[in-house]
């Protein structure tokens, strides 16, 4: 995996509980982790943290999965 | 018409529970300590009265779950249990961080708000414990907690709830708290020496220590407790609640609003002075403060002062603002079950302009059915004092 899987996946994590080897692309954000409206919000949060960057609102509301997130940010690099 | 006290739960400087808090108190020690922290360096003030461990949990949920096991309750109606959490700042340490953060340009945390909200700490409690029967915050400086449990004496009384989570929770060491009693002159300066830093009643006391915590007591009507067989440590048996509508900071130098909480305390609980054991004191150790309501007491008390002996355990705990009231109620309770009051450490040179008895070591407390009365002062001229019976 790549350091936008991991920035990814430690967000999460931290938000969630999960242990991070628990976490994999395929998985929705909502369904399968329980990320909730507010929570992904979070989610958002300790990725800029741990990447220095800001995500705009708009581009979030796209994520449904984590691979959405990870690829995202790999369109961005 | 009491409240049956039936559990008891507290993490303060002097412990992380309310039994080990109340064996340091007992001990005479000090819960307050040095300002090591690096955004404490540049402030005038460096003492502060930090919990004990490392709080992974809002104060507030840990108290109450420790009260909640200590009354033994299992099930209660939902609809029939309620809230009463109080706090004079909320989360304020939400609010600095975030500040910090919207002026570097960074994404604020979507809890932002609901963790700094006054109310948070009354309503995760009641999230947690799933109390349906209200869910209340009052906020009134540091009479806050005293005022809560004096809300939820008023629900049982009326009918609206069995049980109710009562007390009070503050987590406000932060540099803008400090820096701000500081600013009004609030705050005790005796850096090179913490734990003498909070010393009500002595002629060279000069201002609180801000302390942090929660404290919490599960009040349950008398016929709730008794029908599962509870054993009360003691009973909620009246509250006065009074305003100075004088100033925002200084108490009215008359007292005489203090003195009617007092009176109407009492007067609620059907007692008159002379059933007084013990007054646990707000003294905050402020020159001001301390002054007035020492005037106050001794109004009260007249010829019951024979009686009668005041302790300010605030010597020991520093000031928890929103949580003291609670606090002092957790130690009144204890009060009677163990039959002992608690001291008043620091008081080297009693300040001999004020009228009153206050317990240097611990003492006990006088056979029958002696009552402790406990006061509540805060910033606004909001007065708080609870009667508590065995």
């Amino acid at each position: 995996m790549n350091e936008y899987f991991d920035a990814v996946a430690e967000a999460i994590s931290e938000v969630t509980g999960r242990p991070v080897a628990t976490l994999a692309a395929a998985q929705s954000l909502r369904a399968d982790l329980g990320i909730d409206s507010l929570q992904i919000w979070e989610v958002v949060v300790g990725i800029e943290e741990q990447l220095h960057l800001r995500i705009p609102d708009a581009d979030i509301a796209k994520w449904q999965t984590v691979g959405d997130a990870v690829a995202y940010l790999e369109g961005r690099a | 018409m009491t409240a049956a006290i039936t559990g008891l739960g507290a993490i303060t400087c002097l412990g992380a529970t309310a039994p080990a808090s109340w064996k340091a108190l007992l001990a005479g020690q000090s819960g307050i300590s040095a300002l090591t922290d690096e955004w404490a360096a540049p402030l005038p003030v460096r003492i502060a009265g930090r919990v004990a461990g490392d709080a992974d949990e809002p104060f507030a949920i840990t108290a109450a779950r420790e009260a909640w096991a200590d009354a033994g309750l299992t099930e209660v109606d939902p609809e029939r249990l309620a809230v009463c959490v109080g706090s004079a700042l909320g989360g304020l340490e939400v609010a600095e961080v975030n500040s910090l953060r919207l002026r570097d340009g960074k994404r604020l945390s979507p809890y932002t708000i609901p963790a700094f909200m006054a109310n948070s700490a009354a309503a995760t409690v009641a999230i947690e414990f799933d109390a349906k029967a209200g869910c209340y915050c009052p906020t009134s400086a540091c009479a806050s907690g005293a005022e809560a449990i004096a809300q939820g004496l008023a629900l049982i009384r009326a009918g609206l709830a069995d049980v109710v989570i009562a007390g009070g929770a503050e987590a406000a060491i932060t540099s803008f708290t400090i820096a701000g009693f500081a600013a009004a002159q609030a705050l005790s300066r005796r850096n090179d020496a913490p734990q003498q830093a909070s010393r009500p009643f002595d002629v060279r006391r000069d201002g609180f220590v801000l302390s942090e915590g929660a404290a919490i007591v599960i009040l349950e009507s008398t016929a709730h407790a008794a029908a599962r067989g509870a054993q009360p440590y003691a009973h909620v048996a009246g509250a006065g609640v009074t305003s100075d509508a004088y100033h925002l900071t200084a108490p009215a130098p008359d007292g005489a609003q203090q003195l009617r909480a007092m009176r109407l305390a009492l007067a609620e609980a059907d007692l008159d002075a002379f059933a007084l054991a013990c007054v646990a004191a707000h003294a905050s150790s402020t020159q001001t403060g301390d002054a007035v309501e020492a005037q106050a007491i001794a109004a009260l008390l007249g010829k019951a002062a024979t009686n009668c002996i005041v302790t300010a355990t605030k010597s020991q705990t520093g000031h928890l603002l929103g949580a003291a009231g609670a606090l002092q109620a957790v130690f009144a309770a204890l009060t009677i079950r163990d039959r002992v009051i608690p001291a008043t450490i620091n008081l080297d040179e009693p300040d001999a302009n004020l009228p009153i008895d206050v317990a240097l070591k611990p003492i006990a407390l006088p056979p029958g059915d002696a009552a402790v009365l406990a006061n509540s002062f805060g910033f606004g001229g909001q007065n708080v004092s609870l009667v508590f019976i065995p």
